[in-house]
């Protein structure tokens, strides 16, 4: 530099000076100032007061360690840029720094240290407000480590023509491969090979970037071979309208897939079982009362007219012979009342009907229709009924009926001499209502023990030889028992082998008509 | 005296034998066959009728809602009915206003029975 200057020199220098100035006061992206030889901010421009926060008059005068937060402070980091801007002729880093509000900046500086001649005047500081930039940054960092971390997701990144870009952890998990090996290779190879010759990959991309949205579940390769079936979610990715790759999520519900599968078909086997089942047992349901029905017509004929005919006088031989017909008949007519019970109460239909009814009438009846049977076979048929029964009780007496005269009608069948008897008495009774036991005991051949769980079967008997020697349906039992327990009663028994049996049936009954069928 | 029996049945052999049941007892009896012919038939001089109920055209439960709607109109007294019917269904012709129940096979004393409590003199 000459000491030797002339004044347009001078003057022109002066000039730049000004223009400089100007230059640098106008500055609003960078904070350009000076600091002394000591640290002092001695300048400050627009882009300083911006982005710091003060303006020139607060902080001019003021050592600059105040824009540093008080851990750099503690290691006096601002001298020790201030040494290394010296000692290397330039310092820069990035930092936290503070701003008059107290809030942090991430700022980029840059210190040159100013000489005249070789006399240190200053420094010249240059900051840059990168706080926006770092904590996208970190943003991206904290995203970056999320979609990498994520374990049940394929979540990465395919260029435009479909090359991976990134992998993360979950990728790796479900598709098998891992980063090194993927990245650069084409999506394609995800695909089955079905799927590739139909070009389908680059359909998927095609819709993507039509649609802003490509979805499907589908099969999908693993780097074993193996198929997974996916969820794939593909969502194109634009930069100012230049489409510049995809982001592909992928989810694995090759799990849920085959159990929704097995749940489907079992469920569709159940249904069909069910159905099966249903139609069987509506076709019985639909068979038997048919049956019932129209059996029913040529049975009553059969047996309205043999009774006629048996009331005739046609000569002892041919009333024995007509006698029998219409005992017969009857026995037909009972066969056929059981399985129409049988089936009615298997389907539900079989409905209570509560009426007043003379409950020993009941009783006498029952003992007069198997009366004759029982003086065939020379057994005593006695009947008795507790006096504190009531002369009329509410219930059903059909069903009564029904089963006293089978449960009476089966001890007079298995008992080949000695006593049947029927008794009723009062179990219980409360205001409204009372509880009758009917009690059926016989001196006949009795239950074995191991043939107890059979009895109440449908069409089982004690054993196959029972059934030769007695005949029968087996139906019996099992509807009187069904019966009363329809009537709210139980029924159960006691026996013997080769002595007799007990069967019992506690019946509860209203004392006063119902509301229905008074 | 008293008044006729109506039985309605489409079984021609049934209702013979009902008849003739009737006829037995003592009764006066008159058949038709069909719902529509008993609507017909149900007049003044009929104390009781015996209804099937699975007939052909109108069945029994709807033949007798039927009576039972003239029998309002005309002002006249109710002609007892009782079902006589293969079904088993008591409550639902009851329902319908019959008076009782006869399942078939009808024996000579049920149908005694029924007439000694129903017919009208």
């Amino acid at each position: 530099m000459s000491d030797q200057q002339s004044p347009s020199h001078n003057q022109s220098l002066r000039q730049t000076e000004q223009v400089f100035k100007l230059l640098v006061d106008s500055v609003q992206d960078y904070a350009i100032f000076m600091l002394d030889p000591h640290g002092i901010v001695s300048t400050w421009n627009e882009g300083a007061e911006r982005i710091k926060g003060y303006r020139a008059s607060e902080i001019i005068g003021r050592h600059f360690s105040i824009f540093y937060p008080e851990e750099a402070n503690a290691r006096k980091h601002p001298d020790y840029e201030l040494k290394m801007a010296i000692s290397e002729g330039r310092y820069q880093e990035e930092g936290w720094r503070l701003r008059k509000d107290g809030s942090q900046l991430w700022a980029n500086v840059t210190i040159t240290p100013v000489y005249d001649g070789n006399t240190l005047i200053g420094f010249a500081k240059v900051t840059r407000d990168l706080t926006e930039r770092r904590e996208s940054e970190q943003r991206e960092e904290v995203f970056r480590l999320l979609v990498s971390g994520v374990k049940d997701y394929a979540i990465f990144m395919l260029s435009p023509e479909g090359n991976v870009l990134t992998w993360n952890d979950g990728a790796e998990r479900i598709q098998g491969y891992s980063a090194e090996e993927i990245i650069g290779k084409h999506f394609s190879v995800f695909y089955t090979r079905e799927a590739q010759k139909r070009a389908h990959p680059q359909k998927e991309l095609e819709t993507a970037t039509a649609a802003g949205r490509y979805e499907e579940e589908g099969w999908r390769l693993r780097k074993d071979g193996s198929l997974l079936w996916a969820s794939v979610v593909i969502t194109p990715i634009f930069v100012q309208e230049k489409l510049i790759g995809f982001a592909k999520v992928t989810r694995d519900l090759t799990q849920r897939l085959l159990s929704d599968q097995e749940r489907e078909a079992s469920a569709q086997i159940l249904d069909d079982i069910n159905n099966e089942l249903r139609k069987a047992l509506d076709v019985k349901s639909t068979f038997l009362s048919t049956i019932s029905h129209e059996v029913r017509t040529p049975m009553s004929g059969i047996i309205g007219m043999t009774e006629m005919l048996a009331a005739e006088d046609l000569g002892e031989d041919n009333n024995f012979v007509v006698q029998n017909i219409f005992d017969m008949a009857k026995r037909l007519l009972q066969l056929l009342n059981n399985l129409l019970d049988s089936a009615r109460m298997e389907s539900g239909e079989l409905t209570l009907e509560e009426r007043q009814f003379p409950i020993r009438v009941v009783l006498g009846d029952v003992r007069q229709m198997v009366m004759k049977t029982a003086n065939e076979k020379r057994i005593k048929l006695v009947g008795s009924c507790d006096s504190r029964t009531p002369e009329m009780v509410c219930g059903d007496e059909m069903k009564l009926r029904q089963v006293l005269l089978n449960l009476v009608h089966n001890a007079v069948k298995f008992t080949e001499s000695g006593e049947v008897s029927l008794s009723a008495e009062v179990n219980h009774r409360g205001v409204n209502q009372l509880t009758m036991r009917f009690s059926v005991r016989d001196t006949g051949i009795g239950i074995k023990p191991e043939d107890r769980e059979k009895l109440f079967k449908p069409f089982s008997q004690a054993d196959d030889a029972t059934k030769r020697v007695y005949g029968g349906s087996g139906l019996g039992l099992s509807i009187s028992k069904q019966l009363v327990e329809l009537m709210g009663g139980t029924m159960n028994f006691e026996s013997e082998f080769g002595k007799g049996s007990h069967f019992w049936c506690d019946i509860p009954f209203t004392l006063k008509p119902g509301a229905a069928n008074v | 005296m008293s008044k006729q029996i109506l039985v309605v049945e489409d079984d021609p052999i049934l209702r013979d034998m009902t008849r003739r049941q009737i006829s037995k007892l003592g009764f006066e009896c008159v058949t038709v066959n069909t719902g529509e012919a008993a609507v017909e038939h149900a007049a003044p001089e009929i104390g009781l009728i015996f209804m099937d109920i699975g007939l052909p055209g109108i069945d029994g439960t709807h033949a007798t809602m039927l009576i039972r709607e003239k029998e309002l109109q005309e002002q006249r007294k109710r002609i007892p009915i009782v079902a006589l019917t293969g079904h088993s269904d008591r409550q639902r012709v009851m329902a319908v206003g019959m008076d009782d129940f006869l399942q078939k096979p009808a024996l000579m004393g049920d149908i005694k029975e029924m007439i000694d409590k129903w017919l009208v003199a």
